[in-house]
């Protein structure tokens, strides 16, 4: 964020999505396109998490399935089903990697004032994993900080297997 | 409560045929009963009086020639075969009276007949103790033997004439000393000619005239010695014989003659005794038992023809009776007839015309409740018929219902098309895409409503159009599932374009403040998508419940078609 301008005015773009009941949303300079579910290859040695891998135009890009991730219950895809491309900060390296969405909804553009801060409590997401939350009007939308989100040390393994298949 | 309806059609037949049968059996009854009671006069007449007259008839008969024997029997001058052959009779004559009187006894008889009957035995008792008196008397005849005794007082005159003048010619020839010729032979005078032939079985005669016989011939000798005394002179020889011989010899001759006059006397008085017997007594009683047997005739002929009258008025009584019978036999046979015959084709006529009604499809009408709460067969019918017109008539409800279902979903189906048109037209790429999928699909629904129109029709029509009316909704159900089908792809291109459009969004987000204008672009463009996404949905639903609507019609309209084929 830059400090030179007012931040508050600042208006920024994010993809909310859909897992579950809930609606989360990722900022939109993290996400590089939104895919249609594919055929996915599974691999294996690799935690639960990860779907498999996907061929985008020649490269390889991980799938991870984002509700077992969240510690959701694990549902079938649907049509609506999609794989958002993450642009990831891993240790100060920037990989891609799919993430996999229920159905995908829409493009907002938010201020941070209208951004609130999570609660400490009572919420069974993690809070760090948090940006903060968006009231809309009747539900929340639970904005994501992505780097966060997949920083976990499970991507390492994950990009290490990876690694492996390309090795 | 029981009713003569209620019973099948055999056992009203039954019971019909039962009751003539019994009408039968009491007219034959009365026929029986009449012909033996007719019977019974006949054989009373037959077998009482008839038989009765006969016998005594017969009684009487035997009574007169018995009668006519002992009258018989009074004639002088009978000999003794002539005399036992009329005893003979009269015995016979005995015998079959008795036996005729036997037999008449043994019969029936009426008081005033019995009362006849007693006169008639105790007259003929009394007839009888008088017969019996004769027998005696005639058995008493017989003993003397004497058969002819005014003969034999004759003759016994003439001889005891005949020796009185012998004597007294006798006397006069010894005074006179003449000789006279003749006398002195005792076979040459009359009672020496009779002598020899008299016979009988009377031992006093036959003993007196054997003890005559030598006293006879002393008699004549006496008279021949006379003469030769004569002859000589010899007076008084003479005179001697004619006192010491001839005359005590007359007298034993004259006794014998008064002896065997005595027994012809008691013939005499024993036939008088028997005329008196015979023509006084027994003829009075014979005369009195006849006249009872001649009540008793009279009393069993009057009776005899009162049984016949009584039989005749039986015959024209029973007559009536069968008549009468035989005609309310008649009378009540035709009734019932009448009756089981309009039970069974009333009930049957009714069912024929409501079927007939049935048949020119008005299904309004009811059966009289008259009808189908019989219990025979004609209700069983009725309800038979009530139950499959109620039966059409809910068949038919279900398949105007069904058109009616289809009809609305059809015009709900048309009015979502007609909103989505409207959305499509402002979509771009997709929208020709949609429209053509609208037109066609707004092609599909026309024929799908004219078809159930159609199918509305013909299902009033009843029988014939159902089996089309199954055929047009299966084929609207085939429509809707194209319907489905190419909704599905609208929708597949819905979410394409929406996931474009939010690439697009994203795209012009990371672009900044370039991007501004085309994200405004790809918002509209993803709320297009959106939009035509939901329509689609719905369509797909309302396709789907049209679908199943369709099945259903479908299906109860061929569960329908048996039925009404079944009715038809």
């Amino acid at each position: 964020m830059d400090n030179t301008y007012n931040s508050n005015q600042l208006k920024r773009s994010y993809l909310s999505f859909q897992l579950g009941d809930e609606i989360f949303a990722a900022d939109v300079s993290k996400v590089l396109e939104i895919l249609e579910l594919r055929p996915i290859t599974k691999v294996p040695k690799t935690p639960a998490f990860m779907r498999g891998v996907i061929n985008l135009r020649g490269s390889v890009l991980p799938v991870l399935d984002t509700r077992i991730k969240f510690g959701l219950t694990v549902k079938e895809d649907t049509v609506d089903t999609c794989i958002i491309v993450l642009l990831v900060e891993l240790d100060g390296d920037m990989i891609t990697l799919g993430a996999l969405a229920d159905s995908v909804e829409e493009v907002l553009e938010l201020t941070d004032d209208e951004i609130e801060l999570p609660p400490s409590i009572g919420s069974k997401f993690n809070p760090d994993y948090l940006k903060g939350m968006y009231r809309n009007e009747d539900h929340f939308i639970m904005i994501l900080d992505v780097d966060k989100v997949f920083n976990a040390g499970e991507l390492i393994s994950s990009q290490a297997t990876i690694s492996t298949v390309h090795a | 409560m029981f009713s003569f309806n209620d019973l099948n059609i055999g056992r009203k037949l039954l019971s019909g045929f039962l009751l003539v049968i019994a009408i039968l059996v009491i007219v034959g009854g009365i026929g029986f009963i009449s012909l033996r009671n007719v019977a019974g006069s006949f054989r009373a007449v037959s077998e009482n009086n008839l038989p009765s007259i006969q016998r005594v008839y017969e009684l009487e008969v035997y009574l007169e020639k018995l009668n006519k024997g002992y009258n018989n029997l009074l004639q002088i001058g009978l000999n003794r075969e002539e005399r036992d052959k009329i005893v003979k009779e009269i015995e016979q004559n005995r015998a079959s009276y008795i036996r005729a009187m036997n037999a008449y006894d043994a019969m029936s008889k009426t008081s005033e007949e019995q009362r006849y009957w007693d006169t008639f035995v105790e007259e003929l008792n009394q007839y009888a103790e008088a017969n019996r008196q004769i027998d005696r008397a005639h058995a008493e005849v017989l003993r003397i033997d004497v058969l002819n005794p005014l003969r034999l007082n004759r003759d016994l005159e003439l001889f005891m004439k005949d020796h009185y003048a012998l004597q007294v010619r006798t006397s006069n020839a010894i005074q006179a000393l003449d000789y006279f010729d003749g006398g002195d032979d005792h076979t040459a005078c009359n009672f020496g000619h009779w002598l020899p032939e008299f016979k009988t079985e009377n031992q006093a005669i036959s003993a007196n005239f054997m003890g005559m016989r030598n006293d006879h011939q002393q008699f004549h000798a006496a008279v021949g010695k006379i003469k030769n005394h004569i002859r000589q002179g010899n007076r008084n020889a003479a005179n001697d014989v004619y006192l010491h011989e001839m005359i005590p010899t007359a007298d034993k001759v004259f006794s014998y003659f008064g002896l065997a006059n005595n027994e012809a006397e008691k013939v005499v008085q024993l036939v008088g005794e028997m005329n008196h017997l015979v023509g006084v007594v027994g003829n009075q009683h014979y005369q009195k038992s006849v006249d009872a047997l001649n009540n008793v005739i009279k009393l069993n002929r009057e009776m005899a023809e009162e049984e016949t009258l009584a039989g005749a008025r039986i015959v024209s009584s029973s007559n009536f009776m069968l008549i009468a019978g035989i005609v309310l036999g008649a009378f009540i046979a035709f009734f019932l007839a009448n009756i089981i015959s309009k039970a069974i084709t009333g009930g049957i006529q009714k069912g024929v015309e409501f079927a007939e009604v049935i048949s020119n499809g008005d299904l309004t009408q009811n059966i009289d409740k008259k009808y189908t709460n019989q219990k025979d067969e004609i209700g069983q019918l009725a309800r038979a018929l009530q139950d499959m017109v109620d039966r059409l008539r809910d068949i038919i409800g279900n398949v105007i219902a069904g058109s009616d279902n289809i009809a609305a979903a059809s015009q709900q189906m048309s009015s979502v098309a007609q909103q989505m048109s409207q959305g499509s037209s402002e979509q771009a790429s997709s929208a020709e895409e949609v429209s053509s999928s609208m037109e066609e699909m707004a092609a599909n629904i026309q024929q799908n409503t004219e078809y159930a129109r159609e199918t509305e029709k013909i299902a009033k029509a009843a029988e014939s159009g159902i089996t089309e009316g199954s055929k047009t909704t299966n084929q609207a159900a085939d429509a809707m599932k194209q319907i489905a089908e190419k909704i599905s792809i609208i929708g597949e291109i819905s979410r394409q374009t929406n996931i474009l459009a939010l690439n697009a969004a994203v795209e012009a987000a990371r672009a900044g403040e370039h991007g501004k204008g085309f994200a405004v672009v790809a918002a509209e463009v993803r709320k297009l998508a959106e939009r035509s996404q939901v329509a689609a949905n719905e369509i797909d639903k309302l396709s789907k419940y049209g679908v199943d609507i369709s099945e259903t019609a479908g299906k109860k309209l061929a569960e329908i078609v048996p039925e009404i084929q079944k009715t038809a």
